[in-house]
């Protein structure tokens, strides 16, 4: 009977195994690369918009003006945050209250608002209208999400 | 019996490999960005919103200290509600990085004693409005009161 031509217990060289280990090796650092980048990505997202969350709470919580009633010229300290919940790991602050200097507009033309803001209190006393800055930030240092929002002072 | 059935089957599966996993992370990357985008958009709206909300508080106060905005016939105003942008501005503000601008539209009745004004905001350069209040000005009372009658947000099935 004539041998068949195989060789069944031949293996593989020693060129081919190496060959075959670095492809293998950049195939999965390459996967493993792309898992982490995702991984990674998607936690910062989620920070990000928890942090989102925050900021968006703590701007409804500090323009309800039954629960933080219009401080005259109050600055940050004017308002608080306290009771407002927010997820572990995540804080709100006020950074900073400006005022509107009371200025009346012009018969014609647009009054330029952002001109009229300043940080000290007028000196004729609050005009009735602050703009609020507020930080929502995650405590790892990922995300700060910064909001401002107008009070008015409800008459 | 040809014994070579298998030759190069191993590059097949070895590709389909590639691909696959190319594939999963491939999904999984333009997951986490689209992700990423959604956030954005987010942070964008926020910032709209919260812009046209602060410029609307900050016309009705200029409004409430100066009784003459918004008046019949006022020049900084207009004779009907803007659809666009277009037309005399009345307030502009910045906040949040997003620039907010308040057209109002003047009281009807010139023999009127109270002002009754709608305020139409448009932010981040858009065409059509973000949000319109129409507010009760009591000229006759001292000091000024103000009635907010409507504050709507005007998206896709609500118009203003």
């Amino acid at each position: 009977m004539r041998r068949l031509a195989i060789h069944p217990d031949e293996g593989f060289s020693l060129a081919e195994v190496l060959v075959t280990i670095v492809i293998v090796g950049i195939t999965f650092t390459a996967i493993l690369g792309g898992l982490m980048t995702s991984i990674r990505v998607s936690d910062l997202q989620r920070t990000e918009a928890t942090a989102d969350a925050v900021a968006r709470s703590a701007a409804e919580w500090e323009k309800d003006s039954i629960r933080n009633p219009y401080a005259n010229c109050g600055g940050p300290g004017g308002y608080s945050l306290a009771g407002l919940p927010t997820p572990s790991g995540y804080s709100a602050t006020i950074t900073s209250v400006e005022y509107w200097d009371g200025t009346a507009p012009a018969t014609t033309g647009t009054y330029d608002l952002s001109s009229h803001i300043q940080a000290a209190c007028p000196a004729g006393g609050d005009k009735g209208l602050q703009r609020i800055t507020i930080v929502a930030s995650s405590s790892d240092g990922q995300a700060a999400e910064t909001v401002q929002i107008m009070k008015r002072k409800v008459s | 019996m040809n014994v070579h059935d298998e030759d190069g089957q191993a590059l097949v599966l070895a590709l389909a490999f590639l691909i696959f996993f190319g594939l999963v992370i491939g999904a999984m990357l333009s997951l986490a960005g689209a992700s990423m985008l959604s956030t954005q958009r987010l942070r964008e709206q926020r910032s709209t919103v919260y812009a046209a909300d602060g410029a609307t508080d900050a016309a009705i106060q200029v409004a409430l200290k100066n009784s003459l905005v918004g008046a019949y016939a006022d020049p900084r105003c207009q004779a009907s509600n803007p659809s666009t942008a277009t037309g005399p501005i009345l307030l502009t503000t910045n906040a949040n990085g997003t620039v907010a601008n308040v057209i109002c539209t003047w009281s009807q009745d010139p023999f009127q004693p109270e002002r009754t004004v709608t305020f139409t905001v448009f932010a981040g350069g858009g065409s059509t409005p973000v949000a319109q209040a129409t507010v009760l000005f009591h000229d006759a009372s001292n000091p000024v009161t103000v009635n907010v009658l409507s504050w709507t947000y005007c998206g896709h099935s609500t118009a203003c």
